[in-house]
Formats: structure tokens, sequence, C-alpha cells
């Protein structure tokens, strides 16, 4: 039999991942994206400590968890898209302005070397017939 | 005084370091990335170690720790691919990657409808809105707020320090070191398929050696910062329970002796198990609050829970009616609650994102 201690450890170890994704990262959507992926950690945990009970009431909570996630999800991105409406950027540090009072501004150091900007789209091989348009001697 | 029991665990110092090297090199940069072999090297050496380290005390390799080791690895690199890329939309395809292993693990450890939920609530809906938002909000390049992460060393020392806490603590609680070796050779003996090959394995020396180790521990003082840490985190209410239980298997196993019998044999048996398979987790000492429609009670000593031929508890058979039981008699009020919760959210974002023209 696999130990409890063995899902414990590997529950710690994703939520341990998104919080260093949360605390580093600055694009919106990848920091919601951690924040599921702590949650995910948090729910083996529930449905682990069920399982070496013997009941179902860890995997009833895993259940409300996940109600939670869902509503979570829906208003963050309702409001990333307002956000990106007015910002054009998802990045965390536009919103600065939401800061509590009196606290200083974080700034990002901005490295002075050229960045490489790589297309972020996939390159698709050409593939099936090329559509007849239609040309100027056509 | 230095407590013998955290020197047991240098390997977990070495593997948090191995993970912070591992994840911050992981980690986007802006400058041109060189040495990618070596990189994801660290990170399968980390993630490798890792499950080493949980099945130091495992018996033989089985399907279930097989597939236990898939599951897990596979998430556990989604989650770190999920970290590292700079590209937002392969990100949300890594998270589904943790999600659909994850409920793997689900699937393991006998929860088929939460599987079966995660899939499609998680990997269904949740990624799938994910990934519509980032079509809306169209970058056709990699930004540079996207390459560049913020103090990426402090953030991940910390995230680690906080592992490598976690991670000791669990062990200390859940499978104290001083009582490791006599709880596996008793382990061993309550797989024992017949009486003959029981007798000989089982003696009770190994009972006698268990329960010097627990009345050695249930001697020290808690108070003291010197005493073990199992004792100095956990308290001694679980010990009372495990020397109880030792003493019951001790006087069965005399009148076993002097009377062999089939009965007597599956008897000590199943008790060797529940000894055997207790965690030592603090008991919380008041009255549970779930019915029994929700299976054992919360406040139920491990070591009184039923269990199968391998060691783990008897869940409640057919989980998908056990769940829908517990949800309407136990848990009544938090479905209320998370319906209206759902209801505000979806008047909440339905609202929000309104343009300004519409709202007048």
């Amino acid at each position: 039999m696999i130990p409890l201690t063995a899902y414990l450890s590997v529950a710690t170890l994703l939520f341990t991942i998104g919080l260093i994704g949360f605390l580093t990262r600055r694009n919106v959507i990848i920091l919601f994206l951690c924040v599921e992926l702590m949650l995910q950690g948090v729910a083996l945990n529930f449905v682990a400590f069920a399982r070496y009970q013997g009941n179902v009431t860890g995997q009833v909570f895993t259940l409300m968890i996940f109600a939670v996630a869902a509503c979570e999800s829906a208003i963050a991105l309702a409001f990333i898209l307002l956000l990106y409406r007015v910002g054009k950027s998802l990045n965390i540090s536009l919103w600065q302005s939401l800061r509590e009072p009196g606290l200083p501004a974080v700034s990002d150091q901005q490295s002075e070397e050229v960045v490489v900007l790589v297309d972020a789209m996939p390159k698709l091989p050409r593939a099936g017939i090329e559509p007849g348009f239609e040309t100027e001697e056509g | 005084m230095v407590r013998h029991s955290f020197n047991e665990y240098w390997q977990f110092y070495a593997l948090t370091l191995l993970g912070v090297i591992a994840v911050y090199l992981l980690l986007p940069k802006s400058q041109n990335q060189k040495f990618k072999l070596l990189r994801y090297g660290l990170m399968y050496l980390f993630l490798a170690s890792f499950m080493m380290l949980l099945f130091t005390e495992a018996i033989g390799l089985t399907i279930e720790i097989l597939l236990f080791a898939i599951f897990s690895l596979v998430a556990l690199l989604g989650a770190v691919s999920l970290v590292s890329q700079a590209n937002p939309a392969r990100s949300a395809i890594s998270f589904t990657l943790v999600v659909i292993s994850v409920s793997g693990l689900f699937l393991l450890l006998s929860a088929p409808f939460l599987m079966a939920t995660t899939i499609i609530v998680y990997a269904g809906a949740i990624i799938v809105t994910f990934l519509f938002v980032l079509m809306l909000a169209q970058q056709s390049v990699i930004l540079l707020d996207d390459v560049q992460t913020r103090l990426p060393l402090t953030a991940t020392s910390i995230s680690f320090i906080f592992f490598l806490v976690a991670v000791l603590v669990i062990h200390f609680t859940y499978s104290p070191p001083q009582l490791r070796q006599p709880l596996q050779a008793i382990y061993r003996a309550s797989l024992a398929t017949s009486q003959e090959e029981f007798d000989q394995i089982f003696n009770l020396d190994q009972l006698n050696t268990l329960d010097e180790e627990v009345s050695k521990l249930r001697n020290t003082d808690a108070s003291n910062s010197s005493a073990p840490t199992f004792v100095y985190l956990m308290g001694k209410e679980c010990l009372t329970n495990i020397s109880e239980l030792i003493d019951e298997i001790k006087a069965s196993y005399t009148s076993y002796k002097s009377k062999p019998s089939e009965a007597g044999y599956l008897n000590i048996k199943s008790s060797l198990k529940r000894l055997a398979c207790a965690n030592f987790g603090r008991l919380t000492t008041s009255q549970g609050l779930s019915s029994p429609y929700s299976g054992n009670a919360s406040d139920m000593p491990t070591h009184r829970i039923e269990r199968d031929r391998t060691g783990i508890p008897l869940s409640p058979a057919n989980n998908v009616s056990a769940i829908a039981h517990s949800l309407y008699t136990d848990h009544l009020l938090s479905i209320e609650i998370a319906g209206t919760l759902l209801l505000i959210a979806t008047i909440g974002s339905v609202v929000i994102s309104q343009r300004k023209s519409e709202l007048a």
C-alpha cells in the first residue's frame, strides 16, 4: 500500500510550485492558473485524508473547493477582460494603483539587453489543396 | 542536544536545495537561455529523487505504486512546465496535464466521482474559458513581461523552505522515525497468507520491540524542547491508544499460542494490520459531527479502523451514492451555500464584463 505521507508530499510539492509561480510571474492569467494549481494540491490532500480515514467527508469538501474555484475563475476572467480592455496588457504591475494607500510602488527592474521577441503562434506545415484564389490573369 | 531524528532527514535538506536550483534555473529569463539539457536534467533528477524518498519503506513494486509514480510525476512535470513557460497558452495546456494526472491520483484514492468532476469542471470548463480569454487578449509575440520574473531566487527559496517544513512535519507526524522499523516488521507479518507462514514470520519479540519504543516515547517529557520531535509536535494521546492495542494483541497472541486456531490467527492478523497501518496524526478529541452516512467518524482513532488485505481502510462502497448520502444529510447547508455562491458569481461576472455604454 502507498503510505499517506506519499500523497501528502506530492500535494505539498504541487502547492509549492504553484506558490513559486504566483510569486514570480506577472501575467495575470498565469497567476490565476497558479492559484488553481495550489487548489489542486489542497484537493489532493483532502481526498487522501478521506481515503485513509475511510469516509467521504474530504471528498465532499473537495466538491466545495471546486464550486468555489469555478466562481473564482468566472469572476477573475471577467475582471481580466475588463482590465485588458482598459490597459491593453495582461501585466499585473499595471494595476498597482489598486494597492493599499501608503505603500511604495513596486518597480520591476527592466533589463537593458535587447529582448528577443519570439513568435508566439505555432508554425503549421503547409498541407491540403491550396484554395483557388482568383489571380489577375484569370 | 541535537534531536537525532533531524539528522535522519538530511535527504530532505538536499532535496530542497536541489529543488531550489532546478526550479530557479527553469524559470523564464530575458537572456538567451543556454544549457537547456542540463536545466531539464536537473529538474528530472529532482523529481526522481523526490519519488525515491517517498518510497524508502515500501515493500516491492506493485501496480499501485507504479501508477502512483507515473501520475504524480506527470502532474509535477506539468506543474513545473506551467510555471516555466513564457507563452501563457502553453501554460494553460500544461495545467490540463496536471488536472488529468491529479484525477488519476483521485482514482487511485478510490474517488471516481471526483475524478469525473475534475476532468469535466477543470479540463472541460475552466481551461477552455482561460484559453478563450487568452485568445481575446491575443498577443502575437511573447512580451517582455512574460520572460521576466519578479525576484525569482527569493521567491523560489521561500517557497521551498515552506515545502521543507511541511514535508518534515508530515513525516514526523504520520510515520515517526523511531517506530518505523518495528512497524515495518509487523506489517510484513500481517501480510502472511497462511497460518504456517504467519507462525514462522511472527514472534512476540517484534511486538515487544515496538512496545519498548512506544513506551520510551511515552515516558519522555513532552514540554521539554529536547524531547523526540514526534512527541514534541504531536503529544502522547495517540501513543496511549497504540499501546492499548499492543497489550490487546499480546493477550490474544498468548491465548492463540496455547491453543492455535484458524479464527485466532485471522483475528490477530487483522489486529496487526490495524496496528501497522495506523496513522499517528493528532486525534480530534471533539465529537465527530458526521453521521454514519459519511463513513467512519473523523474522531475515530486510525488504529480502530477496519482495513482490507493490504492495509487500506474500507471506504463506503459505491462512491457516488455515498457522496450523495453525505451531501444531503451532513452537508445540506454547504450545498445551499455553494449554490448561492455560484448564482452570485454568475450575476457578478455578467455585471463586471458589461461595457460602460451598455450600463447607461
